[in-house]
């Protein structure tokens, strides 16, 4: 059988497009059952009280209960929650940038005596569980009366933590050029300008991911506010959803609609962040390999 | 094989050059001297002082808690009487306690099960991400989202979908014909609900093995593909090779993280039914705080970071017959 | 892109530098934030604390009389400072009220005070001994109460109620015993409390059939009726359950007083060893477990997880549930927010092989040693354990006092509001006794409630399980 040119072409795009077809199919599968679950807690958060124990379950509430947002934040001090994890959280991203910053730029520019065997050290409290330290400083805090304050949720992680955002930082940091320290060092300027004037503007992708992947985890924390915040003035977003949970465990609507808005000021960061976060990541993940 | 030299270490060189130029009396290694030029201490200055405010934390929040940890592994401590010294009373104890061990055999359960399905789940997203369709972003974007969302918010969600009478996973199998579980209250189902709750999560590890599957250089894809390999054979034995250290990577990550699973089990179940979810990190927790057996948590946590370091050596040693570096590892 | 493009694209995009100005913004902004992080302040003081204690000459103390006005009139010389009370923040605005009056009454001292639930209050207050840095009085839990005094915290109230003549005998003695150790009282009591049934009038009527009563028995009647109630469907919105039996993790102890009336239990009368596995402890528990996989009146664990079985009680799902005083109030509110008419009522326990038994439990106002102001501490216990104070919380309906003059009285049984049978509460103190608490209590019962599941889900006999449970609960006791 003779096969013409156009039609071996056709061939090929035919087999092309039933390959993007099924790729297209597949991936918006995958879409929909990610978001599956916050479609439902919109719709159980929408409910009426009792709504939610019908049987088949609705998708569509009816009638819609706006109204259930407002309970569900006012029956917990909820303003104080978001308050207080935006206190921990910026404290905490602000801290880690200039703290991380600093330390990068010694490993990855200053040559000091036991840089490398201080890197090792860094990248090995990066394997260190948790737990090791919670036992011990559980004690010091509760000694220093630091318990139910934010200090434990701030201090140790910005002076003797953020391994993670070091590394990373560094690996960016020794990727710049040195030809432009030299420049600079022509010039007179000693490390600190080096670092605020070269290095940092020259970061700034790094330095933007660092900050969202700080935000978001200080945003999410949950074990260390659960150990150390016991007065419901100073709890967190995530210990008022668990209070909730505790105290409401059967209204469900009320439940997802306080998720709602736990959930909301994340996402709503990540899409003004995306870029960094996303393409911020991988780049520094395998950047200095 | 040439072996090339990191950034780092060339940069190191064209220091000392610069170094020459501007310190004419020094020879061309200030390293091996003896005597300490000015250069060198203001660079040792200058490099312990950025380093200061972490080295200061880790002293104070790291390296003298681990030592306090090690010294009331040997006590036993309740926080309101001083220490009383044990000896090695509480390690043996973690060997005949039988929750310690349930809950190792939980968390090796949901971790050595869990990660591999998890890691293949992240591969063969990040595959199908990279065909070469528009809205990739987006469609990254959506795949992302699950992970950033606080670890509470996404349980409460998770429970509900998983309730036994009105959740949507029973009305699911409903639907196919199918008898309704019980789930997480389910001694058999349990753990298995919670690994498939962390799936949920893949959207970073995704995102990571997609940005090493788009560094794989084509060049050596279209190679195999003239010389005839099919897809799979494609990805055997070029992609899969070129991305092992990100799964190498991946995996690591997947396994300490895995190891130190609390919030969800907190959350959900609180360790039932019957333990079956009572993980390890969860079972130390209600020692410490609960409890109040600081003693045995410190033993606890000791044992944990043991089994985390032979677990990464392990994988380190065994990483040298898969993974395959492009260029010599730092 | 290769990392060598990379930095070239870097490069091109070289920007200005960050300024010396942006330097310390961004040091201001860490600054604030971290001093925004350390004064968040502790609690909310109602007014500013501390001028010097003085030593009292003459205490003055509100009047316990039942019948005479709360408050004295004259301003008496005393304690002076703040005093710091912490407890679980239940019927909160009596408290507060009632902290105003107490200093209108005493204006040398000031009232703060502090709430926190149950699983965070018991965390926290442990952290606050610890340190040395508790409330002056506070919430005790007997449960509590023999490992409070093993580490020495507490303060004996013996001197300070010889000193004020205080009516100790007018609180039940039952749950002043639970606060006396070693002949030492180390707590006013607060409340006491006792297990009852609980049915629902929808059910029974939906049913058609009569009301528990003082002749019913576990195994017969009980059995009976809840068999009667029990309607089993498909759709869940349908089904009705008997019984809800206290299963699963966080009940046990809601579980004990039937495993009593089998004769059993889990731990000796002399606390020296456990009895998980005595024949009569597995009896009682594997009747419970029958209920659920065998006579399928009750629910399995969990699986009305996340439902609100108050409101399905008073709906007619369920017939009938073990629960206390507390519950009352629940339960009314319920009714009120739902506009749902038919009530509830309770009964006393049925009868079980061993006989009638229930369960009676109690917290009390303490003092902690460490105090910084004891003498302010005691006056504010004497105000709070004043009758208008308990008859006030008792007004609420779900408090039951372990004072015995409103115990008595109509504010506690309440007539013309459910449950029509309140009386039942006080009389089942009758055959009532507390948990054989001590000090590995907690880690026993956890033992007990994870070892019980396997056998309420119908996987295992309660003896497979129970003696495994024995063997483990061994260590408990060396």
């Amino acid at each position: 059988m003779v096969e013409t040119a156009g039609g071996a072409r056709r061939q090929a795009h035919f087999r092309n497009g039933i390959r993007t077809l099924v790729v297209y199919v597949l991936m918006i599968a995958l879409a929909v059952a990610m978001m599956l679950p916050f479609v439902w807690m919109v719709s159980t958060a929408l409910k009426a009280r009792g709504a939610e124990f019908t049987y088949p379950p609705q998708w569509v509430p009816d009638p819609v209960k706006w109204g259930n947002f407002r309970e569900a934040l006012t029956s917990l001090p909820f303003h104080l929650f978001f308050r207080n994890t935006l206190t921990i959280t910026l404290a905490n991203v602000v801290g880690t940038l200039i703290v991380a910053s600093m330390s990068a730029y010694a490993f990855a520019r200053v040559n000091f005596f036991g840089r490398k065997f201080w890197f090792r050290v860094v990248l090995a409290t990066m394997m260190l569980p948790s737990v090791i330290t919670m036992v011990p400083n559980y004690i010091i805090m509760t000694k220093l009366n630091w318990v139910d304050t934010f200090l434990p949720l701030t201090v140790p992680s910005i002076l003797g933590g953020g391994a993670f955002y070091i590394f990373i930082l560094r690996q960016f940091f020794a990727g710049i050029p040195r030809e432009l320290d030299e420049a600079a060092r022509m010039d007179g300027a000693g490390h600190l300008r080096i670092l605020f004037q070269i290095i940092l503007p020259l970061a700034k992708p790094a330095l933007a991911s660092v900050a969202v992947l700080s935000f978001i985890a200080n945003w999410n924390e949950f074990l260390y506010a659960l150990i150390y915040l016991d007065s419901m003035e100073k709890k967190t977003l995530s210990i008022g959803l668990r209070l909730f949970q505790t105290q409401y465990v059967t209204r469900w609507n009320l439940m997802m609609a306080a998720s709602t808005v736990v959930v909301l000021p994340v996402i709503a960061m990540f899409f003004f962040a995306q870029k960094y976060f996303v393409e911020g990541v991988a780049l520094t993940g395998l950047s200095g390999r | 094989m040439v072996k090339r030299r990191t950034a780092d270490e060339r940069s190191i060189s064209t220091d000392e050059a610069a170094s020459l130029a501007v310190a004419p009396g020094e020879s061309a290694r200030p390293m091996r001297r003896r005597r300490l030029s000015r250069r060198t201490i203001r660079e040792n200055v200058a490099g312990y002082l950025f380093l200061l405010p972490w080295l200061a934390g880790f002293l104070a929040w790291l390296a003298i808690p681990m030592g306090v940890s090690i010294y009331l592994s040997f006590t036993r401590y309740n926080l309101f009487k001083p220490p009383v010294w044990q000896g090695l009373v509480n390690y043996r104890e973690l060997f005949l306690d039988e929750l310690v061990l349930k809950s190792l055999a939980n968390t090796s359960y949901y971790t050595f099960i869990g990660v591999p399905i998890y890691t293949v789940v992240a591969l063969g997203v990040a595959v199908l991400l990279n065909q070469k369709v528009r809205g990739i972003s987006i469609f990254r974007t959506i795949y992302y989202l699950p992970a950033i969302v606080p670890a509470v918010a996404g349980t409460l969600i998770w429970m509900w979908i998983f309730n036994p009478d009105f959740g949507l996973a029973n009305m699911l199998l409903k639907g196919l014909g199918l008898p309704p579980q019980r789930w997480l209250y389910d001694i058999q189902q349990a753990k298995a609900v919670l690994i498939f709750m962390s799936i949920w999560g893949m959207g970073p590890t995704m995102v990571l093995f997609l940005a090493a599957l788009q560094n794989v250089p084509k060049e050596l894809t279209e190679a195999a593909y003239i010389d005839g390999a099919n897809a799979w054979q494609r990805f055997v034995h070029v992609t899969f090779p070129m991305i092992s250290p990100v799964t190498f990577l991946n995996m690591i990550n997947g396994f300490i993280a895995s190891f130190q699973i609390f919030t969800p089990a907190y959350i959900a179940t609180s360790g039932g039914p019957a333990n079956a979810t009572l993980f390890y990190v969860l079972y130390l927790f209600r020692v410490a705080i609960q409890y109040l057996d600081f003693g045995f948590a410190a033993a606890m946590a000791w044992l944990l970071f043991f089994i985390i370091l032979v677990l990464t050596l392990l994988q380190i040693y065994l990483s040298r017959r898969w993974v395959y570096y492009e260029v010599a590892p730092d | 892109m290769s990392e060598k493009s990379a930095r070239t694209k870097l490069v091109r995009s070289l920007q200005g530098g960050v300024s010396r100005r942006d330097v310390l913004k961004m040091l201001g902004v860490s600054a604030f934030g971290t001093v925004l992080a350390s004064c968040a302040p502790k609690s909310t003081p109602t007014s500013a604390p501390a001028s010097p204690t003085e030593k009292p000459t003459s205490p003055p103390s509100p009047t316990e009389a039942p019948t005479d006005a709360p408050a004295p009139t004259e301003a008496p010389a005393g304690p002076t400072g703040e005093v710091k009370y912490m407890f679980l923040g239940d019927i909160m605005d009596v408290y507060e009220e009632y902290a105003g009056k107490f200093q209108e009454a005493n204006p040398e001292l000031t009232v703060t005070i502090d709430s926190l639930p149950f699983a965070d209050f018991e965390t926290k207050i442990r952290t606050m001994f610890a340190a040395k840095n508790p409330p002056d009085v506070f919430w005790l839990y007997f449960n509590n109460i023999f490992e409070f005094v093993d580490n020495d915290i507490l303060l004996p109230l013996d001197e300070f109620i010889a000193r004020d003549n205080f009516p100790i005998e007018d609180f039940a003695k039952a749950n002043v015993d639970m606060f006396t150790v070693d002949g030492h009282i180390y707590g006013i009591p607060r409340e006491s409390s006792t297990l009852v049934l609980f049915w629902s009038e929808k059910a029974f009527a939906d049913a058609g059939i009569e009301p528990p009563d003082d002749s019913w028995d576990w195994e017969g009647k009980f059995l009976e009726a809840a068999k009667k109630l029990t309607v089993e469907s498909d759709d869940p919105t349908q089904r009705r359950f008997g019984f809800n039996a206290p299963v699963g993790a966080g009940n046990n102890w809601a579980a004990m007083p039937i495993v009593w009336s089998f004769g059993g239990d889990i731990v000796s009368a002399d606390k020296t060893r456990a009895t998980v596995n005595d024949p009569a402890t597995i009896q009682g528990y594997q009747w419970l477990a029958d209920l659920i996989n065998v006579h399928k009146v009750a629910p399995s664990a969990g699986s009305l997880a996340g439902q609100s079985i108050g409101e399905m009680f008073l709906n007619g799902q369920i017939g009938m549930y073990v629960s206390g005083k507390w519950d009352v109030q629940v339960l009314r509110d319920t009714m009120a927010e739902l506009g749902i008419e038919t009530a509830f009522d309770v009964a006393p326990f049925p009868t079980g092989p061993a006989g009638r038994m229930t369960r009676t439990s109690g917290a009390a106002y303490a003092i902690p040693k460490d105090a910084e102001n004891p003498e302010g501490a005691w006056e504010l216990i004497k105000w709070w354990a004043s009758y208008d104070v308990v008859e006030k919380l008792a007004l609420t309906g779900g408090m039951f006092p372990a004072y015995l003059p409103v115990l008595n009285s109509d504010s506690f049984i309440q007539p013309g509001q459910p449950p029509e049978h309140a009386q039942v509460f006080v009389d089942s103190l009758e055959f009532a006794r507390p948990e054989a608490v001590f000090g590995g209590y907690s880690e026993l019962t956890n033992l007990v409630e994870a070892g019980m599941d396997p056998v309420y889900a119908g996987d295992q006999t309660a003896e497979e399980a129970l003696n495994e449970v024995q063997r483990k609960a061994e260590s408990l006791f060396s």
